[in-house]
């Protein structure tokens, strides 16, 4: 099967086709979620080199577990879980790392492309590189957890279900969580908004 | 708490932001070196190093005990010459090292005809202790080591310690210290 016809199934049925020995399906799920993987873990663990390392991890992780994932919840979900809790383990562990392989990794100041003041131009997309940075770095004040529930919910568009499913919180703890780092987040990024904005 | 009034103010303003989007280059390489790590491991991790270095850390101190142990069962000619380097320095630095060499010479010259039962009974130990090795120059050498060792006890005025001190083992001090009988008879 060309790779052509593989980016056309379901998760799903990537997933069946890899537990019947298609490794190509393997393949197309890394393809499809490289980059979500890469950007998720780049806001956890704050670079480039961590992020891929982690992310890597994760897959590595999948590619092992994939013949048993039972398909009870989505794939999605599931990869989810299995990056949060890898992106977790990686940053406990990784203060040893840089110090027994003296490894240095180039810090990210911004997670953001395009991020539009709504102060400013509501009209235009402004790339606001200030905003950005102290977006950046409020999300990444944040605790673990709230910082992949808050990332998943505003940055990726997950239900609160789905969050629930990737954390294996209830959805009741899934929406504390987000009005706590909600609060937080607000509470940082207000002074740069003007009083028109809709943060406050 | 209300979660829908933030929920909803966070989305519209969110709706306004777009994460970085990865170079391709970076994209690709990160896939290749995915399935390089899959197909031949993912070389050596942190967990790995670390589980490296206490195999060789337990290795060492595991060769370091077998050698020691091992060390006990080596012929008394080995374990003099271990531990004569370190007396040789003091006997280099010793004015009287001729006198010694001298003193135990006659002491191996003597026999069991001297007279003196100790000194015979010494003799025919060290005689003996030599033989098992079977060659003569063996012999020899013990008895040089001995003479050594006697001055260094000589010197350091027959402490109890300085054969711990010195790394030798109960064998050898007691068959300097019978030595030393033999040699100086005072």
């Amino acid at each position: 099967m060309t790779g052509g016809v593989w980016s056309e199934k379901s998760d799903q049925d990537l997933v069946l086709a890899f537990k019947e020995g298609e490794e190509a399906a393997f393949g197309e799920l890394v393809r499809r979620y490289k980059e979500k993987a890469m950007q998720l873990a780049w806001i956890t663990t704050g670079n480039y080199e961590d992020a891929k390392d982690a992310a890597q991890e994760a897959f590595i992780k999948v590619h092992q577990h994939l013949h048993r994932f039972e398909m009870k919840s989505q794939f999605m979900t599931w990869f989810y879980r299995i990056l949060m809790n890898t992106a977790k383990d990686f940053i406990r562990k990784r203060k040893w790392k840089r110090f027994l392989l003296w490894k240095n990794t180039e810090e990210m100041n911004n997670y953001f492309d395009r991020v539009s003041d709504p102060s400013k131009s509501p009209s235009k997309d402004l790339l606001n590189t200030e905003l950005g940075i102290k977006m950046t770095e409020s999300i990444k004040k944040l605790p673990f957890q709230q910082q992949w529930i808050f990332t998943l919910r505003y940055l990726k568009g997950f239900s609160i279900e789905q969050i629930a499913d990737v954390t294996e919180l209830s959805e009741g703890t899934v929406k504390a969580t987000i009005h706590f780092a909600a609060e937080k987040f607000k509470k940082e990024i207000f002074p740069y908004l003007q009083e028109g904005g809709k943060l406050k | 708490m209300n979660f829908e009034k933030d929920d909803l103010e966070l989305n519209e303003f969110f709706g306004r932001v777009a994460l970085r989007t990865l170079p391709k280059s970076m994209l690709d390489s990160f896939e290749v070196e995915l399935f390089r790590k899959i197909r031949h491991g993912s070389g050596i991790s942190v967990s790995m190093l670390l589980g490296i270095g206490a195999v060789v850390l337990g290795v060492t101190a595991a060769s370091w005990m077998l050698l020691s142990h091992s060390e006990e069962e080596l012929p008394s000619t080995a374990r003099t010459t271990v531990v004569s380097e370190q007396q040789r320095k003091v006997i280099a630095r010793s004015p009287v090292r001729g006198d010694v060499a001298i003193s135990h010479k006659k002491t191996e010259i003597a026999s069991p005809s001297a007279g003196d039962d100790k000194a015979t009974s010494e003799f025919t130990e060290t005689h003996k202790f030599a033989s098992n090795k079977g060659a003569e120059p063996q012999e020899k050498s013990i008895v040089s080591t001995v003479s050594k060792d006697l001055l260094l006890l000589q010197m350091l005025g027959e402490d109890e310690g300085i054969g711990e001190d010195l790394g030798l083992l109960d064998s050898d001090m007691e068959f300097i210290v019978k030595s030393m009988a033999v040699s100086n008879p005072v």
